[in-house]
């Protein structure tokens, strides 16, 4: 189980996320919410132990995940909302490095590559480099990368980004079969109907702070339309979206 | 306007370079760049005309001979850096896939893109030529004739031919290397050159930097060689012949001073001035055909360089698209024996592949075992002449002969040192971070092994051939054995007690430490001299080279025991204070 205590970061004074506390449970799939620049990626950047907290405690499984990283990123999986890869190694060489510094198995470790690749659609450009991939491809070898040693903690930052709608699909079908496994699910997107159909639990950030933390039929029926679009808009913006929209073709049009 | 837009775009794009780490201040590395620049050409033209200080009695007829070195040499290093400066542009001084990308969506004409990047290139050749050789072109003439007696005027006139000359020069090797670039492209086509590229990228470096460390000793006497066949294909010579056509006789028609009648060996200074003015006035004949050859040339680059941008850039390129390639067989080998040799070690696995596809790849790993090639092969180009005929006893071998190996080793550790503490790409190292088990020294055996068997085990089977000439099958078998096992020694020494992760972590800049190199200059000779006697002493008896063999296994075990016994836990939080940092911008 993955527990957040008020967690705090700040960046040259300024708080970027203040007193964040959740709990991740195995099986559980939560979603986490919030717009741009609310605090969601250095959350996750935390979480998995890349950026030190300024306050707060982070740990899985009773134990504090700064006692032991190493140990610690055994058992995560994380993929990231930028897809920073080496550019010059294959999609396939870049999965075999991190089997590697994982440890596992060469035999298991290659056929597992091979199922994944297969299984995602990117056979066909397993051995090309990847700086010729698109955003889609490079997210799969995220992806793939993020679960290939059977973690118990899944941390995904916008794993749809780039995605095409099958890949989406797969995915979305992928988060609950593992969730089915026990697996802990923090899942973070934009997507509003991927978090509503998928997600037990949502958590909202707006500035830096969890505004609501509730399942999500809890968070429906707050709103007479029920969806979590609408609950999220009441929570996180000031200005009406269609207003903005409208102010927007004003200024192109040159009508404002 | 917009043309004007996109050419300081190109131009922008010149600058950034890929050599230069994303993750580094471009400002700080410009600025350090322009530094070294200006600092460095100081230096060496004060170097290079020390001796006009330092004369007795400087003449015009001595001067104008011993100038032709100097200026031969100012030519070629011109021509040389502007070529490697063009390396180091390669994919930039073309539209490539990214342009197409970015500027093709938008309502730009095709032809005003081009415009735009060629007068981009054009800009980038002539500035950089000019402020290549801006600070030797006013020092150099100056120094030179500050002792004669030459009016303001000749001085004034010494300045720009100096330096129209080096910068057309330099312009011409900048432009021989897009015009093999663009020529290259034109006969592979796309699909093929985006395989060669690479190829000839690194081939073009390793002569460049090669022939860039060569010139000093390729400047001498050149007098001499003025009218060998071979020596009038040499560009540098061609522009020689147009820089003496151009002012040569500024200095060549100064009055002769000579000391009173009465000195010592008056006439003996008279008669030697009176050969050298002979000398180099019979050689100004052939300068015209010289100096038509400079013009020519220059004007064949810029038509073959821009012609061939030109065609090729009929239409934009477009990004190469993800299609596997099955391994070829040199891949297959690597993987072979890799799998082979740590079938249960997985960081041992990831450090010998990735070390592999990294120093293979990533250009600025690439361009440190390329600097490393460069050095070697000069080496073994100047010490050729030392090696003499085939020794009949270990105690006939020239010393330095034997010396080549263990300096050729020596530079390649410390290439792979310096490779091994660049990240291959900073901000993909959160992997090593995400994925890392604690199996540090596994991971350095799997990149030590890769070091060995790919980097410094190749340069002895390459130097084979010249030691079986020089030696003998027996001595030469001997000599590689004992190279090999100190091989061993040098990469247990290079990472001894290393505390990091090899290609992973963010690197730390110790400034270059151009002050202690006369020191480091002296230990590199007296270590690689000092084992070459010792080995010389050892190649008398089969036991004596069994005890060398077994010494340095001895002092290898213990190195790399000791440093695997007292190195810390790998720490990724050490990164390095940036420029920007100081302010806490980029917190």
């Amino acid at each position: 189980m993955l527990e957040v205590s008020h967690l705090v970061r700040r960046f040259s004074g300024v708080t970027v996320v203040g007193d964040v506390s959740f709990v991740v449970r195995p099986g559980e799939i939560v979603g986490y919410l919030g717009p741009n620049g609310s605090g969601k990626t250095t959350t996750a950047k935390m979480v998995t132990g890349l950026l030190e907290p300024s306050s707060g405690r982070i740990s899985f499984d009773g134990r504090n995940i700064q006692d032991d990283l190493v140990a610690f990123r055994r058992k995560l999986g994380y993929v990231p909302e930028e897809p920073h890869l080496y550019p010059f190694l294959t999609g396939r060489e870049y999965l075999e490095l991190v089997g590697r510094l994982r440890e596992l198995p060469p035999s298991a470790l290659a056929a597992k590559i091979d199922a994944l690749l297969e299984l995602l659609g990117l056979a066909g450009a397993a051995q090309a480099s990847i700086a010729s991939y698109s955003k889609g491809m490079k997210q799969k070898v995220l992806i793939i990368a993020a679960l290939l040693h059977d973690p118990d903690l899944v941390i995904l930052d916008e794993p749809d980004s780039g995605l095409d709608v099958t890949a989406s699909l797969v995915l979305r079908h992928l988060i609950r079969a593992l969730a089915a496994h026990g697996k802990a699910i923090l899942y973070s997107s934009h997507i509003m109907d991927s978090v509503e159909k998928l997600c037990s639990r949502v958590l909202v950030l707006h500035r830096g702070r969890v505004v609501a933390d509730d399942s999500v039929e809890h968070l429906r029926s707050l709103k007479a339309s029920g969806s979590l679009e609408q609950v999220f808009s009441e929570l996180v913006l000031h200005d009406d979206p269609e207003v903005t929209a409208q102010q927007i073709v004003g200024v192109l049009t040159g009508h404002a | 306007m917009r043309e004007r837009l996109l050419v300081r775009h190109f131009l922008r794009r010149l600058l950034e370079n890929d050599l230069i780490s994303p993750e580094a201040d471009r400002h700080d590395v410009l600025s350090l760049a322009c530094a070294a620049l200006i600092s460095g050409s100081i230096g060496v033209t004060i170097l290079i005309a020390e001796r006009y200080q330092f004369s007795p009695l400087q003449q015009p007829g001595w001067t104008t001979v011993a100038a032709l070195d100097d200026r031969f040499l100012f030519i070629g290093i011109s021509m040389v850096v502007m070529a490697l400066v063009a390396v180091a542009q390669w994919d930039a001084v073309s539209l490539d896939a990214r342009d197409s990308a970015i500027l093709g969506a938008l309502p730009v004409p095709h032809g005003m893109l081009l415009r735009a990047k060629l007068a981009a290139i054009a800009l980038f050749t002539v500035a950089f030529a000019l402020a290549l050789n801006a600070v030797p072109s006013v020092i150099y003439p100056v120094l030179l004739t500050s002792r004669l007696p030459i009016s303001l005027l000749g001085v004034l006139a010494l300045i720009p031919t100096h330096l129209g000359v080096t910068a057309a020069s330099g312009a011409f090797g900048f432009l021989c290397v897009v015009a093999i670039r663009e020529g290259l492209r034109l006969v592979a086509g796309e699909r093929l050159f985006a395989r060669l590229s690479t190829v000839a990228q690194g081939l073009l470096l390793v002569g460049l930097a090669t022939t860039l460390l060569l010139l000093p000793h390729a400047s001498r006497d050149v007098l001499q060689r003025w009218g060998a066949r071979m020596d009038r294909v040499i560009p540098p010579m061609w522009f020689l012949g147009l820089q003496e056509r151009l002012a040569g006789d500024l200095i060549d028609r100064l009055p002769r001073v000579y000391p009173p009648a009465d000195a010592p060996n008056y006439d003996g200074i008279v008669q030697y001035e009176l050969r050298q003015t002979h000398k180099y006035r019979s050689h100004r004949a052939g300068l015209d055909a010289l100096a038509a050859a400079a013009v020519s040339s220059l004007g064949l680059a810029i038509f073959a360089a821009f012609g061939l941008s030109i065609w090729n850039g009929r239409r934009l390129p477009s990004a190469v698209h993800a299609r596997s390639r099955p391994a070829g067989l040199a891949a297959k080998g690597l993987q072979g024996v890799g799998a082979l040799l740590f079938r249960r070690h997985g960081a041992a696995r990831a450090g010998y592949f990735f070390t592999l596809q990294t120093l293979g790849r990533s250009v600025p790993h690439r361009t440190s075992l390329v600097v490393a090639a460069a050095l070697s092969l000069s080496i073994l180009v100047l010490s050729t002449p030392a090696l003499g005929a085939l020794a009949s006893s270990p105690t006939d071998i020239p010393l330095t002969a034997l010396a080549i190996q263990p300096m050729v080793l020596l530079i390649l550790a410390v290439a792979i040192r310096h490779a091994a503490a660049l990240p291959a790409d900073a901000r993909a190292s959160w992997i090593f971070r995400m994925s890392w088990t604690g199996h540090q020294p596994e991971y350095l055996l799997g990149v030590k092994v890769a070091s060995l068997l790919w980097v410094l085990t190749p340069a002895i089977v390459l130097l084979l051939p010249a030691d079986v000439a020089t030696f003998g099958y027996a001595l030469a078998a001997a000599h590689s054995v004992c190279g090999l096992m100190l091989a061993v020694v040098l990469v247990e020494c290079a990472f001894f007690k290393y505390s990091k992760v090899p290609f992973a972590h963010a690197y730390e800049s110790h400034g270059l430490g151009l002050g202690w190199s006369p020191i480091v200059l002296g230990v590199f000779l007296g270590l690689t001299y000092g084992f070459a006697a010792v080995e010389r002493a050892a190649l008398d008896s089969v036991w004596a080279v069994l005890w060398l063999l077994t010494s340095l296994g001895g002092i290898a075990i213990a190195v790399g025991w000791r440093g695997r016994a007292s190195v810390p836990s790998v720490d990724w939080d050490d990164l390095p204070a940036q420029p920007t940092q100081r302010l806490s911008l980029s917190e």
